[in-house]
């Protein structure tokens, strides 16, 4: 149908090569005015380099770039820009400090002769913010809004550089649904007006919901591009995998053993309230909460990384000492925390010394570290969970996030823990990655260890947990089976609606 | 795949080392074009020898991600504490030796308590390492000024001396404290590669949060890197006294920029969790080399300066443009 129509950006070919790999090859992409167009592929599929061969960040070694059916060669995103290609990034690039005018026009300011045109500028930006939506003042400063409200800003400065194409890339990673739902909104607003939106996600129903077309990348290759009333879900995980995914929970009934852990009346003025709950060997127990219900304060509290005031933490009935991280792990808890890179991994260093930190006390022999023990950890465990690099050596900033994660799984797993704590264990990690790490948390509870997964996709919860708590306003409101259970009824709880009723314990 | 793999380490590795091809490339420039710099060469390697120790110390607490700004005068006290302790005790009881012994003892307590004292401010207290360096370096550059305005010496210096001054195999550039320095590098070189606090630093540095959710405490390695830090400033303390045969609080004053600069320029990086004790030997080096050329081409201190300084910039902006980009 749209055939007939001149595309706005249309890439034929492309090719782009870095040293030691071929990140696109021969890969074909059009789009069209006023589509919503998603780009689908696992991380490392070549999605981030194809964005920047459009935007000018990078040159293709290959092939040919058309905007309005004219060759066009882009040498820097500048020139992007002025040709109409825009892009949100995840990371946001707001200046805090100025205010919301200045944000929308940064580096573009309206001058009058020498000097910037205030008048003009505030005139400009509240009719930007208008068309947004946005019932904000131009004059707030950009570091008081929220998250959501600053990508609002980003999208707003690429219309003040008559974006005719706007690429998102991943932009309700850090949404609430509520901004997510304005975000969507404001995607409409933009189609109207035949501004055409390249969308990336790995959140397949977001791309189900909001495009018009689908294309599929892996390992740099164009897999398929297809109308999205003919796409499910499923057919695109086959595409972008390459094989159909079986499965993408892999539970399997576990007898349990001991208690684990126990936790009494744990405390912390202002951020959780007499919690206490049990998890025994060989169980998962899942925790759901909204973002800041105090989930993750609960298991830093247990870890010994942030105080409580009240209550008590045991392992395997020998009681924990409190505040004291390098206590727990001797105890035997791992903690796979929520942002892997702020407080996971050091990026700098290499994939072995990042794996064995935590081994590193036992591989040294007076303080001396054991550099043959060490390799041979590093290779076994490379290897038992398959994480993708060419060398042990490789710095951890310059793997994929799915690799990432893998890593810093790897560090617990090989101090053989009693309790292994995953917070947020999927974030930003691709379909295959997703399903590898299950089946991973499966394979240990299945040895016996105690798993918690904190998680805020209720289907995650679902299909790896025997149990579920839920955390409201730094309260526990409910422990259920997972058996069963509706979506629905945990939300609920979550939302502080439903009764409380105790009903774990009891399973076998 | 893996030709391009051992392709793109070989390169990596150029890159991060480039302090080498920058210190050859230097001393072929000098050798050839500089009149006596064949002569005035064993100057680069003595003067390391006694300035580098206080490197040492600066570089392992700037892998912690952290910077000392106050080196310089914690040597300059501790040189000063030498003196004191030699007298007194060569005063009390006549042994030369023995004076020798606590002066030493001495001044490895003075820089540990110094080097404890930032430390503590920064680690536990939670300062800036910038102001709180910056504040105790005007308290040890007052005690220096207090006890040594003028130069104050060793009632015996010859065994002071012996130290730097002593001409091993009666080669000039061989002194006892030379060999110390190099055998000092492999030490830190082997300690920070293989010993678990040596990894530590760099795991401190690199990224502090992840270090604490892994089990290591953040503020006991940095204390105890300010602590290794004052260690080593003291032992360049000591050796400068033995070198100029007297403490004066000018020697301080002297090494106020000279460390940084030494560490930046090997390779050793502001930002934390990179860099090794190679990097800053040859840091020293480059600097000392530089310095050996201007005084064997007998140019003014403003010349020194103003030189050096711009040597300084050419040798960064070379680093910027060949070392490797950090991970986008």
């Amino acid at each position: 149908m749209t055939e007939e129509r001149v595309p706005l950006i249309e890439l034929k070919n492309i090719t782009k090569v870095f040293p030691g790999v071929k990140a696109l090859s021969e890969v074909c992409f059009t789009l069209f005015p006023g589509e919503v167009h998603s780009l689908c592929g696992e991380n490392g599929a070549g999605k981030s380099t194809l964005i920047k061969v459009m935007t000018g960040a990078h040159q293709a070694d290959g092939g040919e770039y058309f905007i309005d059916g004219k060759p066009v060669h882009i040498s820097s995103t500048q020139e992007g820009i002025a040709l109409g290609v825009s892009c949100v990034y995840q990371e946001l690039s707001i200046a805090p400090q100025l205010d919301v005018a200045k944000n929308l026009y940064i580096g573009n300011l309206p001058m009058k002769g020498k000097l910037i045109d205030h008048k003009k500028l505030y005139h400009d930006a509240a009719d930007i913010l208008s068309q947004l939506g946005m019932e904000i003042s131009p004059k707030t400063i950009a570091g008081d809004l929220s998250v959501g409200q600053q990508q609002m800003i980003e999208i707003g400065r690429a219309l003040t550089r008559n974006a005719r194409c706007i690429i998102m890339d991943e932009p309700t990673s850090s949404l609430s649904e509520a901004e997510t739902e304005t975000l969507f909104k404001i995607i409409g607003i933009l189609q109207e007006r035949g501004i055409a939106i390249i969308y990336i996600s790995h959140k397949l129903d977001e791309v189900m919901q909001l495009s018009d077309r689908i294309t599929v990348i892996r390992d740099g290759q164009n897999v398929i591009t297809m109308n999205t009333a003919d796409a499910t879900q499923e057919s695109l995980i086959t595409n972008m995998l390459g094989r159909a995914l079986d499965t993408m929970y892999d539970k399997q009934d576990i007898p349990f053993g001991d208690t684990v852990l126990e936790v009494k009346n744990l405390t912390s003025p202002g951020v959780f309230e007499d919690i206490s709950f049990d998890v025994r060997a060989g169980e998962t127990v899942g925790f759901f909460g909204l973002v800041g219900a105090g989930r993750s304060e609960i298991m830093r509290a247990i870890f010994g990384v942030d105080k409580y005031t009240e209550g008590s933490v045991a392992i395997c009935g020998k009681p924990l000492k409190p505040n004291n991280p390098s206590a727990a792990i001797d105890a035997g808890i791992g903690f796979c925390t929520e942002d892997r890179k702020k407080e996971g991994l050091m990026l700098k260093l290499s994939i072995l010394l990042n794996m064995t930190l935590v081994k590193l006390p036992e591989i040294s022999k007076l303080g001396v570290i054991d550099r043959k023990k060490q390799k041979q950890l590093g290779d076994h465990y490379v290897n038992a969970i398959s994480i993708k690099t060419p060398s042990l050596m490789q710095l951890v900033g310059n793997l994929s996030g799915g690799n990432q994660q893998k890593v810093v799984v790897a560090k617990w797993l090989m101090m053989d823990p009693k309790l292994l704590i995953v917070d947020e264990p999927t974030r930003g990690i691709d379909v295959g990655s997703k399903a590898e790490i299950y089946s991973l948390l499966t394979e240990l509870a299945k040895q016996g260890v105690a798993v918690i997964v904190v998680s805020s996709e209720i289907e995650e919860i679902l299909g790896t947990c025997d149990r579920v708590i839920t955390i409201c306003e730094g309260k526990k409101t409910a422990d259920y089976q997972v058996e069963g259970l509706e979506p629905e009824t945990v939300l609920a709880a979550a939302l502080g609606h439903a009764e409380y009723k105790w009903e774990g314990g009891d399973k076998a | 795949m893996i030709e391009t793999n051992r392709k793109r380490q070989m390169t990596r590795m150029i890159k991060d080392n480039n302090s080498v091809l920058i210190l050859v490339a230097l001393l072929a420039i000098c050798f050839l074009f500089v009149d006596g710099y064949t002569n005035g060469f064993y100057n680069v390697l003595v003067y390391s020898s006694i300035y580098g120790a206080v490197c040492i110390g600066l570089g392992i607490v700037m892998i912690t991600g952290n910077i000392d700004l106050s080196v310089g005068f914690i040597a300059g006290v501790c040189g000063i504490a030498v003196v004191i302790a030699f007298n007194a005790v060569y005063a009390a009881t006549g042994s030369a030796a023995l004076a020798l012994v606590v002066g030493i003892f001495a001044a490895f307590a003075c820089g540990a308590l110094l080097g404890f004292i930032n430390g503590f401010v920064i680690a536990k207290v939670g300062v800036s390492p910038l102001i709180a360096t910056i504040a105790t370096n005007y308290i040890f550059k007052g005690l220096a000024f207090y006890f040594a305005k003028a130069s104050y010496a060793p009632t015996s210096p010859d065994i002071v001396k012996v130290f730097a001054k002593t001409q091993l195999f009666g080669l000039r550039w061989l002194t006892p404290s030379v060999i110390l320095f190099f055998v000092l590098i492999g030490v830190v070189a082997f300690w920070m590669h293989k010993t678990r606090f040596g990894n530590n630093l760099y795991i401190v540095g690199d990224n502090p949060e992840a270090a604490a959710f892994s089990g290591i405490s953040v503020s006991k390695t940095v204390l105890l890197a300010y602590v290794i830090c004052g260690l080593f400033a003291a032992l360049c303390g000591f050796l400068m006294v033995s070198f100029d045969g007297y403490a004066i609080y000018t020697q301080g004053n002297a090494l106020s920029t000279f460390p940084i600069s030494c560490c930046v320029i090997g390779g050793i990086k502001m930002a934390g969790g990179k860099g090794t004790a190679i990097h800053i030997l040859l840091g020293v080096l480059i600097m000392r080399a530089i310095s050996t050329m201007m005084s064997v081409l007998f140019l003014s201190t403003d010349m020194v300066n103003l030189i050096t300084g711009i040597l300084l910039i050419v040798v960064l902006v070379i680093d910027r443009f060949t070392s490797t980009k950090e991970a986008e």
